[in-house]
């Protein structure tokens, strides 16, 4: 319970560098959750797309088109090729083709067999997949700028780690050896700092995943709104990452002030301050 | 009671081996003042420094109310340290961020006391050495002497049964000074507690009830 006193009194007494350390880690763990959480909603959309995959054949209708001659020429072609289950629905002058097998290869014949209309209607090719990847492009660009300030912002949060790390222990050097003389382990001392450094770590990991679950979604304002399909959510396993994360930010400091804490000599401490 | 038998401890420095302290043997009983004293770099403070537990001995005994010290693990060491022995420097050793009664708290707390006991008893101690209305107040806003005040009532606390006194007073002008050693003095004769001072003033070393200087490596009768 007393290393409990200990942990409190000197996370209040380095609020501020704990602070500015925690919010490096924040934005850290935010973007991370939220460039995970958009990647995997990317594929998951896609994955669904793809299991849906559907060409269908669009025919808009221009002011002077003769929509009789059009409806005629739309059915008998849906005559000739019933073996591939064609179906025509119309919606004003737009005229949808599509069939639950695959009509790729029905796109030419489809294209002549509509050349008497003249060029007052538009043919078009419709792939439900391509449409989802080009859709989703602009959220695939955003994440991978995203990706970018990420590794900068980690790498910031490492370095800093680290050096606020040795930083710390250069600005304990004395207290240590008053709680050595005291009757402190060293162990002890090295438990005291870690959990320090491990509660503001966790608090920035909730606090981050907290802020990437919030912010995930605005993600989707990247890709193709309004069609539902793109909807970007935030996803559990993107935690994960953002722990994976933390491991990595903290293996290298906790690490080496381990290494610095088993050179701690108070002989050598109490030297330097009797002198 | 504290016996050294026949302890030896050297240095290497590059090739050669220095010998700091050669058979030297002594003895206190509880409630004891020794002072030692000697020239610089005779080997006092590491004297001082194995018998709290800080160096080892390459030969010899040490003994500490019964315990073989020089046989401790480190994590028995640190056992002892919080529960045997107590600790003024020089430099007082204080933790500046904490405030006086937080301070004497320490190694109260290394020891596993309870925190009303822990108050209790901390502030006992701060009553003892005259600094109770301090308690709440910041390490440095103290002058030198509240200080080490404030170091003595922590190396008290925990109820030790040696006190480890290395340059008491060598940070403090000469009445706070003698203010310092006689109150060691009096709460070494009042609570049997063995208290041992390491000094170069030979008035601080004349209120010890027995003399030592440490010449070639061992201890003499002043």
């Amino acid at each position: 319970m007393y290393s409990i006193k200990i942990i409190l009194h000197y996370l209040k007494l380095y609020k501020k560098q704990y602070f500015l350390l925690g919010i490096q880690m924040t934005v850290a763990f935010a973007l991370i959750f939220i460039i995970r959480s958009s990647e995997i909603s990317l594929e998951l959309r896609q994955a669904d797309a793809e299991s849906e995959s559907k060409v269908s054949f669009l025919v808009e209708a221009g002011a002077d088109t003769d929509t009789k001659m059009l409806s005629e020429l739309i059915n008998r072609f849906i005559e000739e090729n019933a073996e591939f289950g064609l179906q025509c629905i119309v919606n004003g002058n737009l005229y949808i083709v599509s069939s639950d097998s695959d009509i790729s290869s029905l796109f030419g014949p489809f294209r002549l067999a509509l050349q008497p209309c003249g060029e007052q209607i538009t043919i078009t090719y419709y792939d439900s997949m391509e449409m989802m990847k080009s859709m989703g492009n602009g959220i695939a660009y955003f994440t991978n700028i995203l990706k970018i300030i990420m590794v900068i912002v980690t790498l910031v949060a490492a370095v800093g780690f680290t050096g606020y790390v040795m930083l710390t222990l250069l600005q304990r050097e004395h207290d240590i050896l008053a709680a050595y003389l005291c009757g402190a382990s060293l162990k002890k001392l090295l438990f005291i700092t870690g959990t320090e450094l491990i509660a503001v770590g966790t608090f920035s990991l909730a606090l981050g995943c907290g802020l990437g679950y919030i912010l995930t979604p605005t993600m989707s304002s990247f890709g193709a709104s309004g069609i539902g399909l793109y909807r970007i959510t935030p996803q559990p396993e993107a935690f994960l990452y953002a722990f994976a994360l933390l491991i990595v930010i903290y293996a290298i400091p906790i690490l080496a002030y381990g290494v610095r804490m088993r050179l701690y000599d108070p002989l050598v401490q109490i030297r330097k301050e009797e002198n | 009671m504290l016996e050294l038998k026949n302890i030896n401890k050297s240095y290497h420095d590059g090739s050669t081996d220095i010998h700091v302290l050669k058979d030297l043997s002594l003895k206190a009983e509880k409630g004891t003042v020794l002072s030692i004293m000697g020239r610089s770099g005779c080997g006092k403070s590491t004297l001082l420094h194995i018998l709290g537990g800080i160096e080892r001995i390459d030969s010899g005994s040490y003994e500490l109310d019964g315990v073989r010290i020089d046989k401790c693990t480190p994590a028995e060491l640190t056992k002892i340290r919080s529960q045997k022995l107590g600790f003024v420097f020089q430099s007082y050793y204080l933790i500046k961020s904490l405030n006086c009664v937080d301070n004497v708290e320490v190694p109260l707390g290394y020891a596993g006391i309870k925190s009303k006991e822990r108050r209790e008893r901390a502030m006992a101690a701060l009553e003892y050495v005259g600094m109770g209305d301090y308690a709440e107040r910041s390490i440095t806003k103290l002058s030198g002497g509240q200080q080490q005040r404030i170091a003595i009532a922590r190396a008290i606390a925990a109820s030790p049964s040696l006190i480890l006194a290395d340059e008491p007073t060598g940070n403090l002008d000469s009445e706070t000074a003698e203010t310092i050693i006689h109150l060691l003095v009096k709460l070494a004769e009042q609570n049997g507690i063995t208290l041992i001072i390491v000094t170069h003033d030979d008035k601080v070393a004349s209120t010890a009830h027995e003399q030592y200087i440490l010449r070639d490596g061992m201890c003499v009768h002043a």
